[in-house]
């Protein structure tokens, strides 16, 4: 009381002299940094701490998913005050460095205020904690949370190896980047082609993703490109498991100028095998129109079944299962037809398919059994399960790609590749 | 306010009573000294305690000087800042969250007292003095039933509002009358009316009872 009074008598005086009496500040809390509003007079208010709530305490996040948006639920401030919001991030818990600082956040609504921060450097550690400032009183930072920013990962653009650009090419080219270059702690990486008859790539005609190979990938497409047809094609290379993306290559044109549109043929002494699935795969043909005219083609064998002969001979269960595919364009439209028979046990390689000799041997008619082949002319190959009309019964229907190539006659200068036995 | 005066008009008009009936000269005296305990009521209702000492100017006139403690005035607003910070440390940590609220009030006041002139033996006056109080805002937390206030700075940062003192202007207006008891011993009766100019201003009622002596 006697303390009191003392105080109250220096008051009194003070009290006497002034308009105004004093008002001191003895909070319990030994942080509190209340500043007095203008006037000296007005009570300051009391804040209390902000809530982290994202990310997550120890929250590990990729580098490639920055910027980070920090969210607390809001503090309270009495005296219907205002409060903004103040957010530092540290590479150290006691925020001596800090690596971003933010104040005046406006107090978000629904009970939250979030903040999406500037990139902050990868592969390290980080502290963040947050304050609320609002009628003249600045609150306690929240505890320190940690976060990790995961490593940086680089991808770079792959390069385009074939088909190049200017190529000619069949209906079902093989596209091969060599790898992209790469940096950091990669995943798997995922190589997107993507394959348009537009530079644009819209629409794109087929978009493909392809595991990465070893040095180089590559894809061939399961359905034929649009032959004669001018093709864009790129890459973009990403790692999915980081969610990084590599940038998209430049891209690079060629032309299907060795395919043909089976829709557009005129099939002679044939049926239609554009439907005909491509179970088959033709990698080679070999051919010379000089001499008895060999054509040679290597394929995988589907194991199509064998189709009686109906013609006679010495074993009355042989059987085909195979006719070899000659196509020539002629006055700009393509002909095609089942040429030779194949059987099982028998050479891959046919006689009478000569310059000369081409054209009538396979009974097309007009305007094929007229047709010579000039060295150079692109022509078609294929083989196909039992396809040539007459009584020779079909099988499967299905056939195999085609390979277009110019025209080979080593008599007529062509040179030898030696290889046609 | 409007019941204060009342009842100080009450209390003059009842000694002025007694004086226009037994008309006498009032006993000369030098001054009193007396120690006052009081019920004090307006935002809350609490006590008072304290002393007051007045000298005789003039026959019906005495200068008295009065310091006391009344023990709680809490205003509506401290007590509401108080449940708002409660309410937010019961969801910042898991223990259970109860707080309590006093303002104190310290004061000093000096005056006149008009005594009524009465030939009764009840002596009537009326008074009115100006002075300082200090209003101390008086705020505990309790986490787990205990006192956690001075441990709350990772929670809370408490503003004016809830913490801290004022020393502000205070004035009173009342009324009672004096018994004299036995010789030099008096009694008093009396009320007064006080209102301090704090930021929210503070009324305090105090009615109560006065024990001392004259000289």
């Amino acid at each position: 009381m006697l303390k009191s009074g003392s105080r109250l008598a220096a008051g009194f005086v003070v009290c006497l002299a002034a308009t105004a009496c004093s008002k001191s500040s003895s909070p319990a809390q030994p942080t509190a940094t209340a500043v007095a509003t203008p006037d000296g007079e007005a009570a300051t208010s009391s804040v209390t701490v902000p809530r982290p709530t994202s990310p997550a305490a120890g929250a590990a996040i990729r580098n490639v998913d920055q910027p980070v948006t920090l969210v607390v639920g809001n503090a309270v401030i009495t005296l219907s005050a205002t409060a903004t919001y103040t957010f530092e991030v540290s590479t150290d818990a006691g925020f001596a460095s800090k690596a971003y600082t933010k104040t005046g956040v406006p107090a978000g609504s629904g009970g939250q205020t979030s903040l999406t921060i500037d990139k902050i450097g990868a592969g390290t550690d980080y502290y963040w904690h947050a304050r609320a400032e609002g009628g003249g009183t600045t609150g306690p930072f929240s505890a320190a949370r940690k976060l990790t920013i995961g490593p940086a990962i680089v991808i770079d653009t792959a390069t385009l190896v074939s088909p190049i650009s200017g190529a000619a090419t069949g209906a079902r080219p093989t596209f091969t980047v060599t790898n992209a270059t790469r940096s950091g702690p990669i995943g798997p990486l995922t190589y997107k082609f993507e394959i348009a008859t537009n530079a644009g790539f819209s629409p794109a005609l087929i978009t493909a993703n392809v595991n990465e190979g070893t040095s180089r990938t590559s894809y061939t497409p399961p359905t034929d490109l649009p032959a004669e047809t001018t093709i864009f094609w790129r890459t973009t290379v990403s790692d999915a498991a980081n969610g990084v993306t590599g940038p998209t290559s430049l891209s690079a044109s060629f032309v299907t100028s060795l395919a043909i549109d089976l829709k557009k043929v005129v099939y002679l002494n044939s049926p239609d095998v554009s439907s005909w699935p491509q179970t088959a795969t033709l990698s080679l043909v070999e051919q010379d129109g000089a001499g008895d005219g060999p054509v040679c083609m290597s394929y995988t064998d589907p194991g199509w079944p064998d189709s009686h002969w109906p013609f006679g001979g010495a074993d009355p269960d042989f059987g085909v299962y195979a006719n070899q595919w000659y196509f020539a364009r002629i006055g700009g439209t393509w002909y095609g037809g089942a040429g030779e028979w194949i059987y099982r046990g028998a050479s891959s390689c046919k006689a009478g398919q000569g310059t000369r000799t081409i054209g009538p041997d396979a009974g097309f008619g007009p305007p094929f059994s007229s047709w010579v082949p000039q060295v150079g002319e692109l022509v078609g190959f294929m083989v196909s399960s039992v396809a040539r009309n007459g009584p020779v019964k079909r099988t499967v229907d299905e056939r195999s790609n085609i390979i277009v190539q110019p025209w080979r006659d080593t008599s007529l200068g062509s040179r030898s590749t030696g290889r046609i036995q | 306010m409007p019941f204060t005066v009342a009842l100080a008009i009450g209390m003059l008009t009842v000694a002025t009573a007694a004086n226009a009936q037994t008309p006498a000269a009032a006993e000369p005296d030098r001054g009193y000294m007396e120690a006052v305990a009081q019920s004090a009521f307006g935002n809350v209702t609490s006590q008072s305690i304290g002393a007051e000492i007045g000298v005789t100017v003039r026959p019906s006139l005495q200068v008295f000087g009065s310091f006391g403690k009344v023990r709680d005035v809490a205003t509506t607003e401290i007590g509401a800042s108080a449940q708002i910070i409660a309410l937010d440390l019961a969801r910042l940590q898991p223990g259970a969250v109860s707080y309590s609220v006093k303002e104190p009030v310290t004061f000093f006041v000096g005056g006149v007292r008009y005594r009524i002139p009465s030939t009764m033996m009840l002596k009537p006056y009326i008074l009115g003095g100006v002075g300082v109080a200090t209003v101390t805002k008086d705020v505990k937390f309790l986490i787990g039933g205990a006192d956690t206030t001075s441990s709350l700075a990772q929670y809370v940062t408490v503003g004016t509002d809830i913490s801290g003192d004022e020393t502000k202007m205070m004035f009173t207006l009342g009324g009672g009358v004096v018994w004299p008891a036995w010789r030099q011993i008096i009694v008093d009766l009396q009320y007064q009316y006080g209102r301090i100019s704090t930021d929210t201003a503070i009324t305090v009622n105090r009615a109560g009872i006065g024990v001392g002596v004259r000289f």
